[in-house]
């Protein structure tokens, strides 16, 4: 029996191509724009990402995350529930690491073929990531995360190219950061390359989730035997390598729905739709010993997540915790963030928050927050310090790890605390004048008071301070400073300044005592 | 070579001769000190004009010298340097007035300048402070090229000839490139310094503030201005910051002298900052240390000042 093509193949092929291309360009400009603005279209398409998404609905199951939470659980189930209905559509036009992919197959081969899938290590992999996330270690799980990886990339390579193409500062970065996220890249384009698809099939956690609902999908794209004539044009095409035409066989789990053998088949064998309740069943539905130990152990992941996103995840974490490393010194973590634990459990490090921050303030850490901490954004004072009027890395996370605080709330959230050494001040030490703390200072927390040396000497108010960094940014004593910010496990919030902080009228009278009437001339 | 051709390249070399005296840099500190004079009589050391607006201060205050055109010669490139220290609003007086930058702007292209930049070493966040502090859209409307003042690849290392501290420091390349050079800040209270004025304002020319704090600041204040001397200061003293300065914050208090300071001496402009301030200018290191490097006079019974109310 031949059948004609399916309707709509090219027009669908075009929308998923537009939506692809537009997706890719959306996130790719969240990552390299270096102005302020932060555009709604690229905002949209974090917030889409299946993995932040389910960060954000875990957070809201915990309880530790709200409003953002709740989004969260909208978007991860919306996504879930429309591929378990209708196919894997996610990995063809949402996922920007899936069109940075098709982008590379273009360089490659022509000619492809089936390949038979590789169950053991997509099982290992992706109980691997979900371990690890349950372990408070999402940013570890995500070395196989593609929204992760993608900004990486882009984040901690590209960026840096557009900057010195426009001549702007780079940030001083560890050339671990720049070729672990380059390299990790790097593998999946070659493989792209020569292998199309291969990282969805075989690594991706989301490709595995969204695989398996597609493979049990009312409506999905089928091979139907009866039609089809073996020609083995799919196989050729296909870039996930999951046709096997000669064999009349289709991985469903792999699949990305390039549409392409659709394109190319002659018969319309294969096509999207619902199954023909007629005839025998089709070849996949046939399951074979080593998809079934997928299946099997995919279920006991899921669970496994289940059980270890409510009280198990805080256990694993606190067991966990010691071995998977802390830092010496409690480094600042965001605004946002709640607490150093809190941060960890939750940030993927996909550098989102890094790419977009005005200040460059915020910095991907090497060490300093332990190994599971390894590219979590922290702030580093030696580079720039926390904006008081911005809260652009909050409207940024796609994951939930930085609540959405509002401006106001921001202001008073109290991130760290200044250490003031007066041995080390060069007020003191070289009895000059300096002033710098106080003067950067946003709340009045370090103020100058002429003390012993009879010149301004900076005092420290530790109520108020909410730890932003710009007395410590800009104090110029080295190679320790005199005035220093170290972050709170455990964020706090900050009092707000006294309203006569600064107009007290004996602090701030002239030394010359000369008076000045308003209608005058002063001098 | 002939007659004709010989002539011809004298004339040129006589051109370029002339030409490189009067675009020289050094030239402009000369002009400086002998503006044309306005309605026949000398010009001042300095003119202050009180009320009005931040416009027909400047404007009153320019009249002075015959107007802008003692200062910009047509053709000429510009750079304005205001404070933009701080992502702060306008109401809050932590950087300069940008309806003062554009006037000033305005007046720089009437008098003919080919080209006007404006820019500053934010302290917080570049962008930010330009758009906050509302100087970005005001100086553009006016006509002005915005330009960042956050990047070091901007900034060449210069030698500060006459410097006791600071003989090598790196200034922003507009700082060298343009003809004329006009220092606009705001005058407030400054928790280190004491005061802000004129000469504090350029130390926001130099790229590393933190070693300019650790060498001793009223001295590296006095030093980062020999490097070029400003062709005018102007200095808004508008809404007067007396306490929380240079930042500003809620409870600052302020002093409304609707008052607008203008001079090519810019130890004398401080002089006056300070007694606006309540203050002396034997208060501030930097001001007897840039008038012992002669930059200026403090000594306000030396100097013809204009004072005017509108």
């Amino acid at each position: 029996m031949t059948r004609r093509r399916s309707w709509g193949v090219r027009p669908a092929r075009i929308a998923r191509t537009a939506v692809a291309s537009l997706v890719l360009a959306a996130s790719a400009f969240g990552f390299l724009f270096l102005g302020e603005a932060a555009d709604p279209v690229s905002r949209a398409v974090a917030s889409l990402q299946l993995f932040p998404a389910a960060e954000r609905a875990v957070g809201f199951l915990l309880g530790t995350s709200g409003a953002l939470g709740a989004a969260g659980v909208v978007a991860a189930s919306a996504i879930l529930l429309l591929s378990s209905v209708f196919g894997r559509w996610y990995c063809a036009a949402l996922c920007p690491l899936g069109g940075l992919q098709d982008l590379a197959t273009l360089l490659g081969r022509r000619k492809r073929g089936y390949r038979r899938p590789r169950h053991l290590l997509r099982a290992v992999a992706f109980l691997g990531f979900l371990c690890l996330t349950a372990a408070g270690a999402a940013s570890l799980a995500a070395w196989i995360e593609p929204w992760s990886l993608f900004g990486r990339f882009f984040a901690y390579d590209l960026q840096p190219v557009v900057r010195l193409a426009v001549r702007a500062d780079l940030p001083g970065r560890s050339a671990w950061i720049i070729a672990g996220s380059g390299a990790a890249m790097a593998v999946i384009l070659v493989l792209a390359v020569f292998s199309g698809r291969w990282f969805c099939g075989s690594l991706c956690p989301v490709g595995s989730s969204l695989g398996i609902l597609n493979r049990f999908a009312p409506w999905r794209l089928r091979l139907d035997p009866r039609g089809c004539v073996a020609c083995g044009r799919c196989s050729a095409v296909c870039r996930a390598s999951c046709i096997d035409g000669r064999e009349t066989r289709l991985d469903a789990t792999r699949c990305v729905y390039c549409l392409a053998c659709l394109e190319v088949c002659p018969t319309g064998a294969l096509h999207y739709g619902r199954g023909r309740r007629a005839g025998g069943p089709s070849r996949i539905d046939a399951p074979s010993p080593g998809r079934r130990r997928f299946l099997v152990a995919l279920g006991a992941g899921g669970a496994a997540l289940a059980l270890s996103a409510l009280p198990g995840r805080a256990l694993a974490v606190r067991s966990l915790g010691p071995l998977l490393g802390r830092a010496a010194v409690t480094p600042v973590t965001p605004p946002g963030s709640g607490s150093f634990r809190r941060f960890l459990e939750n940030c993927t490090a996909c550098g989102l928050c890094v790419a977009r921050c005005p200040s460059k303030v915020l910095q991907p850490s090497l060490g300093q927050l332990g190994i599971r901490g390894f590219l979590v954004p922290r702030l580093d004072y030696d580079v720039s310090y926390c904006q008081f009027d911005c809260t652009t890395c909050l409207q940024a996370c796609p994951s939930g790890a930085l609540e959405k605080l509002s401006l106001e709330r921001k202001r008073l959230t109290k991130i760290g605390d200044a250490d003031l050494i007066r041995e080390r001040c060069i007020v003191i030490t070289n009895r000059t004048k300096c002033g710098a703390c106080a003067e950067h200072c946003t709340t009045g927390a370090v103020r100058m008071e002429v003390g012993a040396t009879g010149l301004p000497e900076p005092v420290f108010s530790r109520s108020i301070c909410i730890g932003c960094g710009a007395c410590h940014h800009a104090c110029p004593v080295r190679p320790q400073r005199a005035i220093s910010v170290a972050g709170l496990a455990v964020h706090g919030i900050a009092d707000r300044p006294a309203p006569d902080l600064f107009s007290a009228p004996d602090r701030q009278s002239s030394p010359s005592g000369i008076e000045v009437k308003k209608e005058e001339f002063p001098f | 070579m002939n007659r004709r051709e010989f002539l011809k390249k004298l004339a040129a070399a006589g051109a370029a001769g002339a030409a490189t005296l009067l675009l020289d840099r050094g030239s402009n500190a000369l002009w400086a000190q002998s503006p044309s004079k306005g309605g026949g009589q000398t010009a001042p050391d300095l003119v202050a004009v009180k009320g009005g607006g931040q416009a027909s201060r400047l404007d009153r205050a320019l009249k002075e010298y015959g107007g802008m055109g003692a200062f910009v010669r047509k053709g000429q490139t510009v750079v304005i340097k205001p404070n933009i220290g701080w992502a702060q609003e306008p109401r809050i007086a932590a950087c300069t007035n940008p309806e003062l930058v554009k006037r000033l702007v305005e007046q720089c292209l009437e008098a003919g300048a080919a080209k006007v930049w404006v820019f500053d070493h934010s302290c917080d966040n570049g962008p930010s402070s330009y758009r906050t502090s509302q100087i970005e859209r005001y100086a553009k409307d006016g006509g002005a090229v915005v330009v960042p003042g956050d990047n070091s690849s901007s900034y060449r290392e210069v030698t500060v000839a006459g410097a006791v501290v600071l003989k090598r420091m790196k200034v922003h390349e507009l700082i060298l490139e343009a003809d004329v050079f006009i220092n606009v800040p705001v005058l407030k209270d400054h928790s280190g310094a004491g005061m802000t004025s004129a000469m504090k304002n350029l130390m926001e020319i130099v790229w590393d503030r933190g070693a300019l704090h650790s060498q001793g600041l009223d001295q590296c204040i006095a030093d980062s201005c020999l490097f070029r001397r400003p062709t005018l200061n102007i200095v808004d003293a508008g809404k007067v910051m007396l306490s929380g300065g240079p930042r500003g914050h809620s409870g600052s208090r302020y002093d409304e002298q609707q008052m607008l300071i203008l001079s090519t001496d810019i130890v004398a402009i401080d002089a006056v900052s300070a007694r606006t301030l309540g203050k002396s200018p034997a208060d501030f290191g930097y001001i007897a240390k840039g008038e012992a490097r002669g930059l200026g006079t403090a000594d306000l019974q030396k100097l013809d000042i204009r004072r005017l109310t509108l």
